[in-house]
C-alpha cells in the first residue's frame, strides 16, 4: 500500500515538474523606465486592488507594477470580478473597502464620494492629465478618479483581404459607410456582425454603436445631453438613431441572423464571426480591445493585411469624432504604499508603462504615440490624437447605475420591442436619477 | 416543559432532583448561542431591511421623499408602490408565478413517477445517481451547460456554420432552422428555463419521495393486491395518500426555492427578455441602479410571499413528526 502511495507521489512530482518546465518563463517584459521612483515611505507595504481584470489583463497590471514592486517592495493582492458594483458596494458596505478600486463607471464616483479620498490629497499627479479626463473623475469640485487606461470605441474591424477581394473600399464619409453596408448586402454578402450578449450586461455593444451614430448624424452636443440629462431620451431624434441601428441589427440581411442573431450572439463571437474561415460577415463594430481579441483566437492572423479597422467616418468625412471609454483608479484607504502606486501610476514614468504594455491606451498626457510598442496601440492612440472631439461612453456617464436601464432597453428594441415605449420607460428612469 | 420535568422528580433521589432542578436562568444559558446567532443574522437583518425598505434610493431620506406631486403616491410605502405596481416588477410576478405552476408540480410529479418506477427495478441505485447527479452542480454550472445546450448559432442561416448548442443541432439536423430559445417569445424562453430547474431538483424529489415510498408496508400494498386492486388503483388510493406528508414537504419545498430563484436566470438571460425574477430585480435594483431602498421592499416582499410556506412546512414536519 505505502509503496503504491510513493509511487503515485513520484509521478506527480515529475508530471508537475515537467508542467512547470513547459510552462512560459515568467520574466517581466517591461524594462525599468529610468528615472527614481519615490516610494513615499510606503517601502514593504501592502496594496489590495479590486478591477474587472483577469487572466492577461491582470497579468499586465501587475507587469505595470513591477517596477514598483521592485523599488518599493510592495505587496500588491489584487481582486479581479465581472460583478464589481456588487463586490464593491458590498465591501463599502461593510466597512471593509479596497484601498484602490479601478472603476469603469463614472457614475460610481458620485456614490463613493463620502468613502473616497481626494486625489490630490494622496500626491496624484494630475498635472499630467488633460482637464478633460480630470473632469470626469471630479464629483463636487473635487477629483476621486483619475483614468489610467481609455480605450477608443468608435472603430470598425474588418479584414483588408475580404474587403479587396469583394472590391469594398474603407468608407471617408458616413454616408459612403452606409452605402458600403448597402452595397455588401446586394452582393449577397452580410455586411455587419452585430452580436450584443454579455452575460447580465447584454446590450452593452448595442449602445455603444448607437452613441457612435448619435455623435455623427446628431452631433456631439446633443449626444452628451443624454448624459447629463439636457437631451431628452424620448427626444425624436434619440428615435432617430436607434432606429438607423435597428435597421441593421434586426434585418438578417444586414447583421448576422438578424435581430435573433444580434441579441444571442456573444460580443466575442460576434469579433470571431468576421475572422472565421470562412468569414461569416465583413465588419464588426468594436471598441480597440478587439484587436487583442482577434490576435488571441487567430494568432496566424497578422494586424493590418488579415485584419484592421477604420474610425466610423463623421457626415463631411471631416475628423471624425470619437467615442472613449476607461478605467479610472480611486482611492478608499489612505496608506503610504497607497500614495505611491497613486504617484507612480498618474506619473510620467507610470504612464509609459502603460502605454508599452500594451493593455490599450493611457490617458496620460505625457505618453506619446512613440511609447506604443504594439502596433494595435499605436494605431489607436493616433486614431485619438486625430479625433474632432472625444466624448465618453454615455452608459458609463449615466448616473444611477441607468447604463444597465440603457443596456436592457436596446436589447428588448432589438427583440421586437416598441421603441416609442422603450424610450419613454428611459426618460422615466432619468427623471428618477437626475432627480435625486 | 418545565413543570413536567418537576413532577418528576419529585419521585426521583433527592440529591438527583437538585442537580436536575432547572432555575429560570439556566433553560436560557442554553439556548443563548443560538438566540445570538439568531439576532445577529435574522432578526438584526430582517428588522433593518424592513427600515431600509422605507428609505429612499440614497438612504438620506424617507421613501416620501421621492414622491413627485401630481403623480400617485404611497407615502412612506411609496418603494412598495414600486414592487408592487411597477412594470417590470409585475412581469417579474408573472414570471415567479409561471415558475411556480410548471417548476414546482413538474419536479414533483417527475420525482414521484421516477420514485415509484424505480423501486421495481434492479438497477435501482444506478438510475437514482444518474438522476441525482445534477443536484451536485451549482446553479451556475447548471446555467453555463444549459447556456450551451440552447446556443443559438451565430449564423443560424448557414446550415454548414459550426453549431455548438445541442439543441439546435438537432433541429438543424432535421432540416429545421435554428431557434433562439433564450430570446424567444416570453412563454418559450420562460419554459426552457424552467426545464433546466426541474433537472436539476428531480434528483432531489425523487430521493425524498423514494425514501417515503420504501416506508410503505408492503402487507398493505398486498392485501389490497390480493382484494383485487389494480396497480393504478394501488398507487393512488394507498400509496399515495400514505406519502402525502412528504409529497407536500417536496411541494413546499420547491415553492420556497421557486420564489427565491436567482441563479439559473442571472446567469442565462439576465433578466431579458422578459424572463427577469423577483430576486433578480431585488439584485438589479440594489446592485444595478443603486436602489437600496426599492431593493430591500423587494426583498421584504419575497419574506412575506416566503413565511406562510415555511410555517405550513414546519406544521407538517411537527405534524409528521408526532405520528412517528
Amino acid at each position: 500500500m505505502s509503496k503504491r502511495f510513493w509511487y503515485l507521489i513520484t509521478c506527480l512530482a515529475v508530471i508537475s515538474l515537467l508542467v512547470a518546465a513547459c510552462g512560459p518563463k515568467v520574466t517581466p517584459t517591461v524594462e525599468k523606465p529610468e528615472g527614481a521612483l519615490d516610494c513615499k515611505g510606503g517601502e514593504g507595504g501592502e496594496v489590495s486592488l479590486l478591477g474587472v481584470w483577469s487572466g492577461d489583463e491582470e497579468a499586465r497590471l501587475i507587469e505595470i507594477f513591477q517596477p514598483l514592486i521592485d523599488a518599493c517592495n510592495i505587496t500588491f493582492t489584487y481582486e479581479g470580478t465581472r460583478d464589481l458594483n456588487a463586490v464593491l458596494a458590498t465591501r463599502v458596505e461593510g466597512g471593509n473597502p479596497p484601498d484602490i478600486s479601478m472603476m469603469p463607471n463614472v457614475g460610481a464616483f458620485a456614490q463613493y464620494k463620502a468613502n473616497l479620498i481626494p486625489l490630490d490629497q494622496l500626491g496624484a499627479n494630475l498635472n499630467n492629465y488633460s482637464q478633460d479626463w480630470l473632469e470626469l473623475g471630479t464629483v463636487d469640485g473635487k477629483v476621486y478618479g483619475v483614468f489610467v487606461k481609455s480605450d477608443v470605441k468608435s472603430l470598425v474591424w474588418y479584414s483588408p483581404a475580404a474587403f479587396e477581394a469583394g472590391g469594398y473600399t474603407v468608407p471617408t464619409t458616413w454616408d459612403e459607410f452606409v452605402a458600403l453596408v448597402e452595397q455588401i448586402k446586394t452582393d449577397g454578402g452580410v455586411p455587419l456582425s452585430m452580436g450584443i450578449e454579455s452575460g447580465a450586461a447584454t446590450g452593452w455593444t448595442g449602445t455603444d454603436f448607437v452613441q457612435d451614430i448619435m455623435l455623427r448624424v446628431k452631433g456631439v452636443g446633443f449626444t452628451n445631453g443624454l448624459a447629463d440629462g439636457t437631451t431628452a431620451w424620448n427626444d425624436p431624434g434619440v428615435a432617430e438613431v436607434w432606429e438607423i441601428y435597428g435597421k441593421w441589427a434586426m434585418d438578417p440581411a444586414y447583421a448576422l441572423g438578424g435581430a435573433e442573431g444580434t441579441v444571442s450572439t456573444g460580443f466575442l463571437d460576434a469579433i470571431y464571426a468576421v475572422f472565421a474561415d470562412p468569414p461569416q460577415a465583413f465588419m464588426v463594430k468594436q471598441s480597440g480591445f478587439a484587436g487583442g481579441v482577434v490576435e488571441g483566437q487567430y494568432p496566424e492572423l497578422e494586424f493590418g493585411t488579415d485584419f484592421t479597422f477604420f474610425v466610423i467616418p463623421s457626415l463631411d468625412g471631416s475628423a471624425p469624432p470619437v467615442q472613449v471609454g476607461g478605467d479610472a483608479m480611486a482611492v478608499f484607504n489612505d496608506t503610504p504604499a497607497v500614495r505611491a502606486v497613486v504617484a507612480y501610476l498618474t506619473s510620467e514614468m507610470g504612464g509609459k508603462a502603460w502605454a508599452a504594455s500594451g493593455f490599450d491606451l493611457s490617458p496620460n498626457s505625457k505618453v506619446t504615440g512613440a511609447d506604443y510598442t504594439n502596433p494595435i496601440s499605436a494605431a489607436k492612440a493616433d486614431v485619438l490624437a486625430a479625433a474632432s472631439s472625444v466624448s465618453f461612453d454615455v452608459g458609463d456617464l449615466l448616473p444611477g447605475g441607468m447604463a444597465m436601464d440603457e443596456f436592457t432597453a436596446i436589447t428588448e428594441y432589438v427583440n421586437g420591442g416598441d421603441l416609442t415605449a422603450i424610450l419613454d420607460r428611459l426618460q422615466m428612469r432619468a427623471d428618477e436619477v437626475f432627480g435625486e | 416543559m418545565a413543570s413536567r420535568k418537576k413532577k418528576k422528580s419529585r419521585h426521583a433521589d433527592r440529591s438527583v432532583s437538585l442537580i436536575m432542578r432547572q432555575g429560570v436562568i439556566t433553560p436560557w444559558l442554553f439556548i443563548l448561542p443560538a438566540l445570538v446567532i439568531i439576532f445577529v443574522y435574522i432578526a438584526y437583518p430582517t428588522v433593518y431591511t424592513v427600515y431600509l425598505s422605507l428609505r429612499n434610493a440614497s438612504l438620506t431620506d424617507w421613501a416620501s421623499a421621492a414622491c413627485k406631486a401630481g403623480q400617485p403616491c404611497w407615502g412612506l410605502l411609496e418603494n412598495y408602490r414600486y414592487a408592487f405596481t411597477s412594470d417590470i416588477m409585475l412581469k417579474s410576478f408573472r414570471n415567479n408565478v409561471i415558475w411556480l405552476l410548471v417548476m414546482v408540480p413538474g419536479v414533483t410529479a417527475l420525482g414521484l413517477l421516477v420514485a415509484v418506477l424505480v423501486d421495481r427495478v434492479r438497477y435501482e441505485s444506478l438510475a437514482k445517481s444518474l438522476i441525482f447527479m445534477p443536484m451536485a452542480i451549482s446553479f451556475v454550472g447548471a446555467g453555463v451547460i444549459w447556456g450551451f445546450v440552447y446556443n443559438f448559432p451565430v449564423n443560424p442561416d448557414n446550415p454548414n456554420a459550426p453549431i455548438i448548442g445541442l439543441l439546435n443541432a438537432v433541429l438543424v439536423g432535421l432540416g429545421k432552422r435554428p431557434v433562439p430559445w433564450l430570446s424567444s417569445p416570453p412563454l418559450i424562453n420562460n419554459l426552457a428555463l424552467i426545464l433546466v430547474g426541474i433537472w436539476l431538483y428531480t434528483g432531489f424529489s425523487m430521493t425524498i419521495l423514494s425514501a417515503s415510498i420504501k416506508g410503505v408496508p408492503i402487507e398493505l400494498l398486498e392485501a389490497a393486491r390480493i382484494d383485487g386492486a389494480n396497480e393504478w388503483q394501488v398507487f393512488w388510493k394507498i400509496m399515495v395518500p400514505i406519502i402525502m406528508p412528504t409529497i407536500t414537504v417536496v411541494l413546499t419545498t420547491m415553492t420556497i426555492f421557486t420564489l427565491k430563484l436567482f441563479d439559473i436566470i442571472y446567469v442565462m438571460t439576465g433578466g431579458n427578455f422578459d424572463t427577469n425574477v423577483v430576486a433578480v430585480r431585488m439584485y438589479q435594483e440594489m446592485y444595478a441602479n443603486y436602489e437600496t431602498g426599492r431593493s430591500a421592499a423587494i426583498a421584504v416582499v419575497l419574506l412575506i410571499l416566503i413565511v406562510p410556506v415555511l410555517i405550513y412546512n414546519i406544521h407538517r414536519f411537527r405534524e409528521q413528526e408526532a405520528i412517528r
